[in-house]
């Protein structure tokens, strides 16, 4: 009667972007259900840091160092692992500016790592995943954010590709769901991180955020690791092609004055 | 590990119709199984009974609660009973729900009426009521069951629960504002095609000979829809419901899970 449970023990998960920030967390939350890792990053030292830190907790971590915009590296990648169950696209940059001063290599830079590299590796990743045994057989996650839905101005490159995330998600669900694998999508909403060390350095900035979430405070990354280690799990085995909200409630909140 | 030790959680409509298994209680088995001690609320003291018996079964801790969470009356001294049995609540799992055809045109007014009056004060009394004991505590959980059909049209006249489950959707994006500053966060799941006692019932009342209903072939031509190729089972909800519980979600309030295996993200 008992249901599936939320254990990733002997799974081998990817995720990119580990080397710090919300990748490293989630690869602290999947260790600690169990999972084996298989994390990527462009700073291989940092990566390298990170991953003693999980070994240390007796977690078995492979690592890769590349950018992943490079993705014939991509698909070497993946193909040297085996079996795979999980794959988390994780790694992300911002490289913001009002509308009237962006080029179109502005966006491409941004679509090729929030949007092809993911492409790239759930197509390579899955065609591993479907071999596995059982019904189940697999799950990709993706980082979207808040600003897929609810954009603050000069974000548009960055805004439109983690909606891109949302679309390729439902993509992936519609595709891979006979196949036993899940695709779902994550939208955090502003997470202490290193990405955002300019707009943290705003007190303004920070507080308007807190006015803004009805939580009042900005996301530990813990907090957006744990629901992303849910969703690796066997526990979510009927979630897919979703786009799930991790931010406080700041989606359900519109601020009506500038507070 | 279980993940709701020391927690107590108050589920509704935690029986369930002609003794199969329900999206309640389902939940209130799982909740049970990751450590919290349960009320289960039902209608039907001995649908509940049978809940608890089943929890107690696998050792965990349970009391029945007959009560219609309509009137509110009833939801008080539930909450009431509920408190002086455990001592606190720090969930609670709004799950009671009914359905009735009907399109605009053909349905009755006492049919719009039972379906408002039901879904949505299954949500709003329940919570009204337990509000100021998790203020108190500065923390609770509110998990509020909708549905796919508070999305869109699913192929079959359900107008007055369509509106309902979907005013669900905003009535808990409003409580996650209002309540946040308080610790407690509210959320919603939106179940998709789920195996239950009232999926087939509903099923059966609308077959013009429900002797004749083939469940195989229904199922797969469900099953066909859906990207992960099954309909889902209350098990699939109840799994969502624990991590919502959980201290995994803290991040997490005024969302919605939607648990479809899909079939509402394609055409
Ligand atoms: N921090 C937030 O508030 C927030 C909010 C919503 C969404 N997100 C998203 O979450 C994800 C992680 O963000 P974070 O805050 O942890 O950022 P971060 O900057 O702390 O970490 C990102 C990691 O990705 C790596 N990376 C960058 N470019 C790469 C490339 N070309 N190839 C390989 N690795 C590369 C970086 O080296 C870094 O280790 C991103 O997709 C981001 O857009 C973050
Ligand atoms: N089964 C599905 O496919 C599906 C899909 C989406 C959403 N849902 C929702 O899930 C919830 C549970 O559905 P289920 O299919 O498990 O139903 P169910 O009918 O099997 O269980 C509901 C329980 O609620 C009890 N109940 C009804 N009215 C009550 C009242 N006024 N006070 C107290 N208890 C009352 C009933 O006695 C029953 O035991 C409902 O809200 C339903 O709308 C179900």
């Amino acid at each position: 009667m008992s249901g599936p449970n939320f254990s990733l023990a002997g799974k081998t998960i990817l995720i990119t972007g580990a080397a710090r920030g919300l990748g490293a967390a989630m690869a602290h939350a999947c260790a600690a259900q169990g999972a084996q890792l298989c994390l990527k990053d462009i700073n291989g030292e940092a990566l390298e840091a990170t991953a003693d830190g999980l070994r240390a907790d007796r977690a078995t971590v492979r690592t890769a160092a590349f950018d992943l915009t490079d993705f014939d590296a991509c698909t070497d990648w993946v193909q040297g692992i085996d079996p795979i169950w999980g794959l988390i696209n994780n790694a992300g940059i911002t490289n913001h500016g009002h509308v009237l001063d962006q080029t179109v290599g502005d966006y491409r830079s941004i679509y090729d790592l929030h949007v092809f590299a993911p492409f790239v590796l759930a197509r390579e990743a899955g065609r591993v995943m479907r071999a596995n045994q059982g019904p189940q057989r697999g799950r990709v996650v993706s980082i979207s954010s808040i600003a897929a839905t609810h954009p603050r101005p000069g974000v548009g490159n960055y805004a439109s590709s983690k909606a891109a995330v949302a679309g390729l998600t439902r993509s992936l669900a519609a595709d891979f769901g006979t196949d036993g694998i899940c695709a779902n999508a994550i939208a955090p909403g502003y997470v202490l991180t290193e990405m955002n060390r300019k707009i943290l350095s705003d007190e303004g900035f920070v507080r308007r955020i807190e006015n803004r979430t009805p939580a009042a405070r900005w996301a530990d990354p813990a907090e957006i690791a744990a629901p992303v280690a849910f969703l690796m799990s066997e526990a979510a085995s009927y979630i897919n092609g979703q786009l799930i909200a991790v931010d406080g409630g700041m989606n359900a909140f519109l601020q009506s004055n500038e507070g | 590990m279980k993940r709701l030790e020391g927690k107590v959680a108050l589920v509704t409509g935690a029986g369930s119709m002609k003794g199969g298994m329900g999206n309640g209680k389902a939940t209130a088995i799982r909740l049970a199984q990751e450590g919290a001690r349960i009320c289960a609320l039902d209608l039907h003291l001995a649908a509940a009974e049978e809940t608890c018996k089943m929890i107690r079964a696998e050792g965990g801790r349970a009391v029945a609660l007959a009560a219609d969470v309509t009137q509110e009356d009833q939801v008080q001294s539930s909450i009431t009973q509920c408190l002086s049995e455990f001592g606190q609540i720090d969930i609670l799992q709004n799950n009671v729900g009914i359905l009735k055809t009907g399109g605009a045109m053909d349905s009755t007014v006492e049919d719009w009426d039972m379906l408002v009056h039901v879904n949505m004060k299954a949500v709003f009394l329940p919570t009204k009521h337990v509000l100021p004991h998790f203020v108190d505590r500065k923390g609770g959980v509110v998990t509020n069951i909708s549905s796919i059909a508070g999305l869109r049209y699913l192929g079959t006249p359900y107008i007055g629960y369509n509106a309902t489950k979907g005013s669900i959707i905003s009535f808990t994006r409003n409580l996650a504002a209002e309540v946040a500053p308080h610790g407690i966060r509210a959320n919603a799941i939106l179940p998709g095609f789920i195996d239950t006692p009232m999926a087939r019932d509903i099923t059966e009342q609308n077959a013009e000979d429900p002797e004749a209903i083939d469940w195989d072939a229904l199922d797969k031509q469900r099953a066909a829809r859906i990207p992960l190729g099954r309909v889902g089972t209350p098990w699939d909800v109840a799994n969502a419901a624990v991590f919502l519980a959980s201290d995994d979600a803290s991040y997490i309030t005024g969302t919605e899970i939607t648990v479809d295996g899909g079939v509402s993200c394609r055409v």
